[in-house]
């Protein structure tokens, strides 16, 4: 579904991605893993066009991304939420299937309520994002998302500025998601859930790839020394 | 205490018609200028180096020299270059405007700057064009620093265009300089219209600041629709 073709990623002086090649198939849940700075942000930011590559392609279906509106197809969910403030739950989630012409306003109402119903949050749908704790904020930023029907989901870091008790019902609607099949790119730094969850962890490091694997060979038996000491220092945490 | 208030009395009708022009060329010009400096700010957050450089040097240059040259170029030199004589309030409100565009400009960039880029990030990923994000995400947030420094703007042009007096335009200074001149009181017109100034402006900085905690009340709560 997902091919990343030897892509490389500067900014300006600094490689942030050397030579980094993905598959991602269909239904798919790769976790992306790995120490601070090492380019998993960058990575997934170059697969929706947030970031211009600096050298190789990337194909979505057998199409060059940079010939299609990636926004059809994938969508994206932030550390920071990054919900619309000035507007109701339900305008941030139904702003752009609306602008983007891809729904009527009317359809578009129904499929987010469709979506607050499913994440028990109708009874918020008029309000603003400013009156939701953080994890409601983040499970209206997925529904956002998912109100462009995408047939990948992009995940950074979507519960590491949760406050603890809150990054459970996240991670729920997350698995409900991967249980629905759909494809997703995790980010993360919570292994339980990669472990649980992901069909592939890659382990990045220094903008490479270091290891890529199913989640219990990488947590099990992992090859690399590196994999072995990140794996430690942050399961040991 | 009695000759300053015989004094207004008396000449009130100078002092209110020089408020009534004072506002009208803040007024005027700050809309013009409002206008023009909202394309400017667009200039200067645009792509094209070119486009960026010729809207800095637009608005370093306004701001580098001194209000009552800008005025005193377009009144004279409207004549000295085209030969057609224009109002002293024309030539005002054509300096005033192309001089509060360069801060209105400033204002309106620092006012979208200060929207997180994650809203940017956001409409993006949502397939939002670049327009239909300035329109329906980061304009309507930039607003609520903007409008209150444009208030804020206002209050900056009550006292600057003081100067315009230096044209003979009626404005409150110069209304102060006739009724100075023809009472024989130099000093007293001046107290007077100090305290006019101060009213002026203290009033409105005292209104834009209640509008802008109704922002920020508006903000937190959106109380409306
Ligand atoms: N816009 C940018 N300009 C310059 N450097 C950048 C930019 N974005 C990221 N970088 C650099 O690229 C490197 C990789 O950043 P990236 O955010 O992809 O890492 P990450 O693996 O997501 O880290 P974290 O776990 O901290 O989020 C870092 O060294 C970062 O400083
Ligand atoms: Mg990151």
């Amino acid at each position: 579904m997902l091919e990343i073709k030897n892509i490389y990623k500067d900014f300006g002086e600094k490689k942030v991605l050397k030579d980094i090649s993905l598959n991602i198939n269909e239904g798919e849940v790769v976790a992306l893993i790995g120490p601070s700075g090492s380019g998993k942000s960058t990575l997934i930011r170059c697969i929706n066009k947030m970031e211009d590559l600096t050298a190789g392609n990337i194909f979505y279906n057998g199409e060059n991304i940079n010939d299609i509106d990636v926004s059809k197809s994938i969508g994206m969910v932030f550390q920071h939420f990054n919900l619309f403030p000035h507007k109701t739950i339900m305008e941030n989630i139904t702003l752009a299937p609306v602008l983007t012409k891809k729904k009527t306003s009317k359809e578009a109402e129904i499929k987010a309520l469709e979506l607050l119903e499913m994440l028990g949050l109708s009874d918020k749908k008029n309000d603003y994002p400013d009156s939701l704790s953080g994890g409601q904020k983040q499970r209206i930023a997925i529904a956002r998302a998912l109100a462009m029907e995408p047939d990948i989901m992009l995940f950074d870091e979507a519960t590491s500025a949760l406050d603890p008790e809150m990054v459970g019902e996240v991670l729920n609607v997350m698995k409900d998601l991967a249980k629905q099949g759909m494809t997703m790119v995790v980010v993360t730094h919570e292994m339980g859930f990669a472990r649980q969850v992901a069909d592939k962890v890659v382990f990045m490091v220094d903008g490479y790839i270091m290891e890529e694997n199913t989640a219990e060979e990488i947590f099990d038996n992992p090859k690399e020394e590196r994999t072995k000491e990140f794996l430690s220092q942050i399961l040991n945490y | 205490m009695p000759k300053i208030i015989s004094l207004i009395v008396d000449y009130r009708q100078y002092y209110l018609q020089g408020i009534r022009i004072t506002l009208e060329l803040c007024f005027v010009s700050l809309a013009l200028g409002s206008m023009l400096g909202s394309v400017i700010s667009m200039m200067k957050l645009s792509k094209h180096k070119i486009i960026r450089f010729i809207a800095s040097a637009y608005i370093e240059l306004v701001r580098g020299t001194p209000m009552m040259v800008q005025i005193a170029i377009v009144y004279f030199g409207s004549y000295a270059l085209t030969g057609i004589n224009i109002s002293a309030f024309l030539a005002s409100v054509i300096a005033v405007s192309l001089n509060s565009a360069a801060y209105v400009a400033e204002i309106i960039r620092s006012g979208i700057q200060s929207v997180d880029k994650g809203q940017w990030e956001a409409a993006k990923s949502l397939g939002l064009t670049q327009s239909q994000t300035m329109r329906t995400i980061i304009f309507p947030q930039a607003i609520k620093n903007i409008l209150p420094a444009l208030g804020n703007e206002f209050v900056t042009l009550i006292k600057e265009t003081s100067v315009a007096s230096t044209i003979g335009l009626a404005e409150l200074m110069q209304a102060t300089n006739v009724v100075r001149s023809t009472s024989f009181d130099a000093f007293n017109p001046l107290l007077i219209v100090a305290f006019t100034y101060f009213c002026l402006t203290f009033s409105i900085s005292k209104l834009v600041g209640l509008f802008e905690k109704k922002l920020s009340y508006t903000n937190k709560t959106e109380l409306a629709n």
